[in-house]
């Protein structure tokens, strides 16, 4: 596994409606390992995602994605430089059916590309059982599924996941855990949970974010046991 | 603004009332048929709907645009006038003599040859006004509406000093004026051209949002813009095309109904507007099948109003609106 | 301990100098004075008719004001509240002729209550539906109204409206003194209704209750959070605000002694208050009254650019077309301060003298 940087941020600040919501955010992400963003509620973890991705403009600072700078780009520039992104809500398209979310989901209509198609929904193969029906009458975990196809069947460099077992039953969250270790072989991927149990099993390294900025760092292995800082910074035990 | 009620999904004892309604005046011509006879019902409802699929032609750009990318044009309108107005200088010059003759295919080479130009001139007037004027207002939703109204405003000022500042007779292709009869009924052919009009951009329309990867991203923009730029489209582009399309539409809605009232004037489409609005509030933000719905519910409930008291007709729509509103605020069909 | 004053004390009474003294008390206090002593000078009709005008409207723009620069609410339908209101007196003196004070004071408690159920209406519209889908509501609201004013003609007198015969003490027959007459009085009738329904916008607006809407108006959710039903807040301030506008209309009808449903239910009314307010300066009450002011300068001062326009350029004939059709020109105005001078005269007042905050 390659141990290059592929996104690296700079004291970014963002502000959205005279709210301050990055106050200098600075981390960096691997090539190849899933690096999670932790933190409580309102802490900016959404924001981050949201101003990497170039849905909010962040005012100052750097982010460098793959050798480039991308702050200020538009989210559909960045999405075409290959950063596929699954928000909060999952975002899929209610009145489309499976097919036409995916449909949109591939930029290029290569081989490689229906290749992965093919994959992922090997990955989810209730996604092909409900292939023509309109996402509005998928259940969350389905939802949940479509939305992560859909940022997979890009050739992605970087995958931005935003509380995927959110809503989801346990056993459900489960299975999704299964799909990411999958997808953690080939993807790199930035992780937003507030589920602790899905962030250690799926995560390789961690940042604590705390009012807009970052307030601890370090690997997964090392926080699933210190007590100290679970408590301190995650309000866990 | 705080989260909105929401709206409660209507009974089915309802909908069958609303569908209902709509036939009571037939059923007046079988129980009494010296208030109303059949032929008569039948010519009104048939006149009805030739409106409805007008209004249509406007209504439809709105919703789509409204549903797209936020944006509410209240200059609409002069689209629809303009393409009245260029169809009455063409055939009133260029084409005057397509246009008095009876032939069919005369009169509908002019027809279509007025269409294209018309078009043409909206597909430039509405590129540069999206790009110039409307790309400035974006998320701003009072200077959207605040300058829309005036450059509005503006351009009507402007057609009526070029184009002319009185009401204009506008001639109806000759082999179109013509009636004939289905039984008892009478037709009037430039009604079914009308209606066929309309139906045929509806179809058209469908296909496109349907059967075409363009019209899948538009489909995907209105439900939720951010989220389809994230996946990598430019919205923007698309945005001018649409509200290219939508000038489109108005013009050949407004070319077609100066033929209806037989004549044109500035107004024309600030009046025709109102009644777009009143189709999109009736049909709910982004639907196009609502809006031909709503379009043709509102031409007949405007001409059957006009049958019996013809000085509420306008009027009247203010309680259809209030009804439907109190039932389904967000209008029949909402797609946002 | 001497009973010296607390700081808070202090500072309050700093302030209330600094306001008194402030231009913000001192012009309008001299507007003021201008209205009250104008027919003294026995000024031609245009003039008064001017002043009357500019007074009417401004505090009609001013109620607009209310509902847009201080509730947050854009609707095109005020200026059926105007015509509720012009409709109503008009047609009182109608029907009963004799009694024409009767009339004007029924006029006014009719047009109360018809502005209040509509205007009821209308604030539980705008909560239900978006701002853009209100805004075309309202506007189809409008129009439709219109029509119906002219299509009623029995009860309406149609496009031409109901001309009204004032009472003998309005009337310009009546002579008090020299060159007051009955004219005059109304003129000064009308400047002590305005100046009183202005009075109680600024006290609204100035009060804790304006001090809510002004939260509302920024934070809707933090409001609601507080504990504040912003419903109620919104219902009041547009029912307040529709019926003050039912006023103006009834003052309008009584000046103009005639109604129309184009001088008084026409969206140009609406767009007209809306310029105005916008070239004040919104949320600023006395916006209106400016706008109003220059508004009426212009429109008055139009045909003099369309005979400059003839005289000193008249091998550009399209000058004299332009100039010649004030819609061109309020559109073009409309759409320059839009983009230009979004905050208004008022608004770039204050950002040009501002004064360091306390």
């Amino acid at each position: 596994m390659k141990d290059d940087t592929i996104l690296r941020l700079k004291e970014v600040h963002t502000h959205v409606n005279h709210h301050h919501i990055l106050q200098g955010m600075n981390f960096e992400v691997i090539s190849g390992r899933v690096t999670t963003l932790l933190g409580r509620n309102g802490a900016g973890k959404t924001s981050t995602l949201r101003t990497i991705m170039g849905v909010y403009k962040a005012n100052s600072g750097e982010i460098e994605f793959d050798g480039e700078q991308i702050r200020g780009a538009e989210s559909f520039e960045v999405a075409r430089k290959g950063v596929g992104y699954v928000p909060e809500s999952q975002a899929i398209f209610y009145h489309l059916t499976v097919e036409e979310n995916m449909t949109l989901a591939m930029l290029k209509n290569d081989d490689s590309t229906k290749a992965r198609c093919e994959k992922t929904l090997a990955l989810f193969p209730d996604l092909k059982k409900y292939w023509r029906s309109k996402g509005g009458v998928l259940s969350g975990g389905q939802r949940q599924m479509l939305a992560i196809a859909r940022a997979m069947v890009n050739d992605n460099k970087l995958l931005l996941i935003d509380e995927p077992s959110k809503g989801l039953a346990p056993i459900l969250t489960e299975a999704l855990i299964e799909s990411f270790n999958e997808l953690k072989k080939t993807e790199t991927i930035i992780l937003v949970e507030q589920n602790f149990h899905m962030a250690t099993s799926c995560g390789d390294d961690y940042y604590i974010i705390d009012d807009g900025r970052v307030v601890h760092s370090g690997q997964i292995e090392d926080l699933k046991h210190n007590e100290k800082l679970k408590k301190n910074f995650l309000g866990i035990g | 603004m705080s989260e909105r009620m929401q709206d409660k999904s209507m009974p089915h004892w309802v909908k069958a009332i609303a569908i209902g309604v709509w036939f009571i005046p037939l059923f007046i011509t079988w129980i009494k048929p010296d208030l109303m006879d059949f032929p008569t019902w039948a010519s009104m409802t048939l006149s009805g709907i030739a409106m409805g699929c007008l209004i249509f032609l406007m209504a439809v750009g709105l919703t789509i645009i409204f549903g797209l990318m936020d944006v509410l044009n209240f200059a609409h309108g002069v689209f629809f006038t303009i393409g009245a107005f260029i169809g009455w200088k063409l055939f009133n010059t260029l084409l005057l003599e397509w246009v008095e003759s009876d032939g069919f295919l005369l009169n509908i080479a002019a027809i279509t040859l007025a269409i294209i130009v018309a078009s043409l001139v909206n597909i430039l007037l509405g590129i540069l006004m999206e790009r110039i004027i409307i790309r400035k207002t974006y998320g701003d939703h009072l200077k959207q509406i605040l300058v829309t109204m005036g450059v509005g405003i503006i351009v009507v000022e402007l057609i009526r000093i070029i184009g002319s500042a009185e009401v204009e007779t506008f001639i109806i292709p000759g082999w179109f004026t013509e009636a004939f009869f289905i039984g008892e009924v009478m037709v009037i052919r430039y009604q079914l051209f009308s209606i066929l009009m309309g139906l045929l951009f509806f179809v058209l329309i469908q296909w496109f949002l349907n059967s075409t990867k363009i019209g899948l991203i538009v489909r995907a923009g209105v439900e939720n813009p951010q989220m389809i730029k994230a996946m990598g489209y430019n919205l923007n582009k698309v945005f001018t095309g649409i509200f290219a399309m939508g000038a489109v539409l108005a013009g050949i809605g407004g070319l077609i109904w100066a033929g209806f009232e037989e004549n044109v004037d500035a107004a024309m489409g600030d009046h025709n507007l109102i009644y777009a609005f009143v189709v999109v509030i009736i049909a709910g933000l982004g639907s196009v099948k609502g809006s031909i719905i709503g379009a043709i519910m509102v031409g007949i409930f405007f001409n059957y109003v006009a049958f019996f008291v013809p000085q509420l007709a306008a009027g009247s729509l203010i309680i259809l609106m209030c009804i439907i509103l109190m039932l389904k605020p967000s209008g029949l069909f909402p797609q946002k | 301990m001497n009973a010296s004053l607390t700081p808070v004390v202090q500072a309050r009474l700093l302030a209330r100098d600094n306001r008194i003294k402030s231009p913000a008390t001192i012009f309008p206090l001299m507007g003021l004075f201008v209205f009250l002593v104008l027919p003294l000078f026995g000024p031609s009709y245009f003039t008064i008719d001017l002043a009357v005008k500019v007074l009417i409207f401004g505090v009609f723009a001013a109620t607009f004001d209310v509902m847009l620069g201080y509730t947050g609410v854009l609707s095109f339908g005020h200026s059926m509240f105007f015509g509720f209101g012009a409709y109503s007196c008009a047609m009182l003196f109608r029907e009963i002729p004799d009694s024409p004070v009767l009339a004007i004071a029924l006029a006014f408690v009719i047009a109360a209550v018809i502005s209040a159920i509509v205007a009821s209406l209308m604030a539980f519209f705008s909560l239900r539906v978006v701002a853009i889908f209100f805004a075309m509501i309202t506007l189809a609201f409008a129009s439709f109204t219109e029509i119906l004013a002219i299509q009623l003609s029995s009860v309406t007198g149609g496009e031409d409206g109901i001309t009204m015969q004032l009472p003998y003490f309005f009337d310009l027959s009546y002579e008090l003194t020299g060159s007051l007459t009955g004219q005059t009085l109304l003129y000064y009738f009308i400047l002590v209704i305005c100046v009183l329904m202005f009075s109680l916008m600024l006290r609204f607006t100035n009060s804790p209750f304006g001090r809510v809407l002004k939260s509302i108006r920024e934070n809707e959710d933090r409001s609601e959070a507080l504990g504040y039903k912003t419903f109620y807040f919104r219902l009041f301030s547009i029912v307040f605000s529709c019926i003050l506008a039912s006023f103006c209309g009834i003052l309008f009808a009584l000046w103009l002694s005639f109604v129309s449903p184009e001088s008084t239910l026409g969206i140009p009314i609406t767009l007209n208050v809306l310029i105005m307010v916008l070239i004040g300066g919104m949320g600023t009450l006395y916006g209106g009254i400016i706008g109003s002011f220059i508004l009426q300068l212009l429109e008055g001062g139009l045909p003099q650019l369309r005979i400059i326009a003839d005289e000193q350029f008249p091998q550009y004939p399209w000058l004299g077309d332009i100039t010649g059709r004030w819609l061109l020109l309020f559109g073009l105005l409309f759409v320059l301060i839009v983009f230009f001078f979004p905050s208004g005269i008022i608004g770039w007042l204050k950002q040009r003298f501002q004064k360091s905050p306390t």
